[in-house]
């Protein structure tokens, strides 16, 4: 693995690599092989982890990043957030362009995998092809709740879905509550809901008035995560979710933290 | 399973392939002789008529599509069906709960007649686990899927009513549709509340739409017939950005 800044994998990035449904599971000699002809990517706030349309996959192993498109000069989606374990391109990689950059969201590491050694590595090696379908089967799953949850849900209803996924991905819990830690500013909460900011504002003031959450500048609190989940879209149709809350608690989150969900 | 196959000893000679007819179908092609058999080992065959149920939700299995058109749905808390895909040949269903990474799929019911093969969970992932050829069949089938979903993610969710229409009328056009000039007529037998349910959209919404589209040229519609008149022009309303105007839909049926 050579890393374009310099050093060797430190522990967080071991972490990030134990997370990863593509890595997690790999023979050691298979896992050597991957990571051999892998690229360690560190990058800032703001700065492109993933360019669309290329056929490399990233697994992030430390910090958070965003998927996104651009719609028009000013305005983009948010397709998807991405924390330690989590990859980007995995369908790319067989031959389907991808869809969205990928942006650090906090100061990011991620493995960048050439499509091309992938591609070959999974027709050598049965472990690795196995740990790409797994990898895959696991996002299929969760991409078709989403578009499911968001296909006839309301904007409030997209709104709850993504701070409950938000308290489930990227929250600590403590004392009962839930503390997000993610750079997420509120129009890209707005994005990734696919609602306006002003519904955003809306459904974040309505949960205050019910305590199920608390938002201060630069940080959001889920105070009632189950009063939060009954809110949800009445649909659940997704299982094998992500491991238990306390197990996604990232060491890399970093101390700053960005919400501005007033 | 007893599918009368052609002998596979002459069949995959030269082309490295079982002569199965419908063997290219089976998880994107690509599969192997020895693995076209030893997966037609592990399935039963299943052949439905038209509204059948052909897969639970909570069934560990997956259903590969030879013929036919199935959909698959849920039903949700408040009791509404809600479609999610429009299966046709060549599709595998319920993979990742076949594969071990989900706990529950979708129902899968036939809208025709429908001809498969019923894989148990148990069996695929014993294939997966012990044949490679298996495995890289299942993971480009899967990876398909998976850019079909976000396709969908990204032009689908959040867009108002009308355009969710259009995709779906688009996408009847292009998946069974009956080109006759410049009409294409949709052979599918789908119902409005389907259409509804697929839009995710109330029927009188959908019927509202529906109605304005016939107004502008860009559908016709009978008793149990959809045909689509101007193709482009339906294209270029999913992409509309702007604001339906809302006076159109507010209109009262003639």
């Amino acid at each position: 693995m050579s890393d374009d800044s310099s050093g060797s994998v430190d522990a967080p990035l071991v972490e990030g690599v134990h997370r990863s449904a593509l890595l997690r599971s790999l023979p050691e000699q298979d896992l050597t092989a991957v990571l051999g002809v892998g690229r360690v990517l560190r990058r800032e706030r703001g700065q492109m982890l993933l360019r669309s349309g290329g056929d490399a996959v990233l697994v992030v192993l430390s910090g958070t990043a965003k998927e996104h498109r651009a719609v028009s000069q000013v305005e983009e989606v948010v397709l998807g957030l991405l924390g330690p374990g989590d990859a980007a391109g995995l369908t790319g990689a067989l031959g389907t362009p991808r869809d969205g950059d990928v942006t650090a969201l906090t100061p990011t590491t991620a493995l960048l995998l050439p499509g091309g050694d992938l591609r070959s590595m999974a027709r050598a090696r049965p472990a690795v092809a196995n740990a790409w379908l797994q990898a895959a089967t696991d996002e299929l799953s969760d991409l078709r709740a989403q578009v499911l949850a968001f296909s006839a849900t309301s904007t409030t209803d997209r709104v709850v879905y993504r701070l409950v996924e938000l308290a489930e991905r990227f929250g600590e819990p403590i004392d009962g509550e839930v503390r997000i830690r993610a750079q997420l500013t509120q129009e890209e909460l707005a994005s990734w809901a696919r609602a306006s900011r002003e519904s955003v504002a809306k459904a974040l003031h309505e949960l205050r008035r019910a305590r199920i959450l608390m938002t201060r500048r630069r940080s959001l609190t889920i105070l009632d995560l189950e009063a939060l989940r009954d809110r949800q879209p009445g649909v659940d149709a997704h299982a094998v979710s992500e491991p238990q809350l306390s197990a996604r608690v990232d060491a890399g989150f970093p101390e700053i933290l960005d919400i501005d969900l007033r | 399973m007893h599918i009368q196959r052609q002998d596979t000893s002459t069949g995959h000679v030269g082309t490295g392939k079982c002569r199965v007819p419908w063997a290219d179908q089976l998880l994107c092609g690509g599969l192997h002789a020895e693995d076209v058999d030893t997966l037609l080992d592990a399935c039963r065959p299943v052949r439905m008529g038209a509204r059948e149920l052909l897969l639970r939700a909570e069934e560990d299995r997956a259903l590969l599509v030879l013929r036919g058109t199935a959909k698959a749905s849920i039903v949700a808390a408040d009791g509404d069906e809600v479609i999610t895909e429009l299966i046709g040949p060549g599709y595998a269903a319920n993979l990742p709960v076949a594969l071990g990474r989900s706990r529950i799929g979708k129902d899968i019911t036939s809208l025709e007649p429908v001809d498969g093969l019923s894989v148990s969970g148990r069996d695929l992932r014993h294939l997966v686990q012990t044949r490679s050829g298996i495995t890289t069949a299942c993971l480009r089938t899967v990876l398909e899927q998976h850019a079909a979903a976000d396709a969908e993610r990204s032009r689908f969710a959040g867009t108002c009513i009308a355009q969710r229409v259009a995709h779906r009328l688009v996408d009847l056009a292009t998946g069974w549709g009956l080109a006759d000039g410049d009409v294409v007529r949709i052979t599918l037998p789908l119902t409005q509340d389907e259409l509804a349910a697929w839009s995710g959209a109330s029927r009188e919404s959908v019927a509202k739409v529906l109605h304005t589209m016939r107004a502008q040229g860009l559908i016709s519609t009978g008793r149990r017939t959809l045909a689509v008149l101007d193709l482009p022009g339906l294209r270029r309303r999913c992409q509309a950005s702007e604001p339906i105007d809302l006076r159109e839909h507010l209109s009262t049926p003639a």
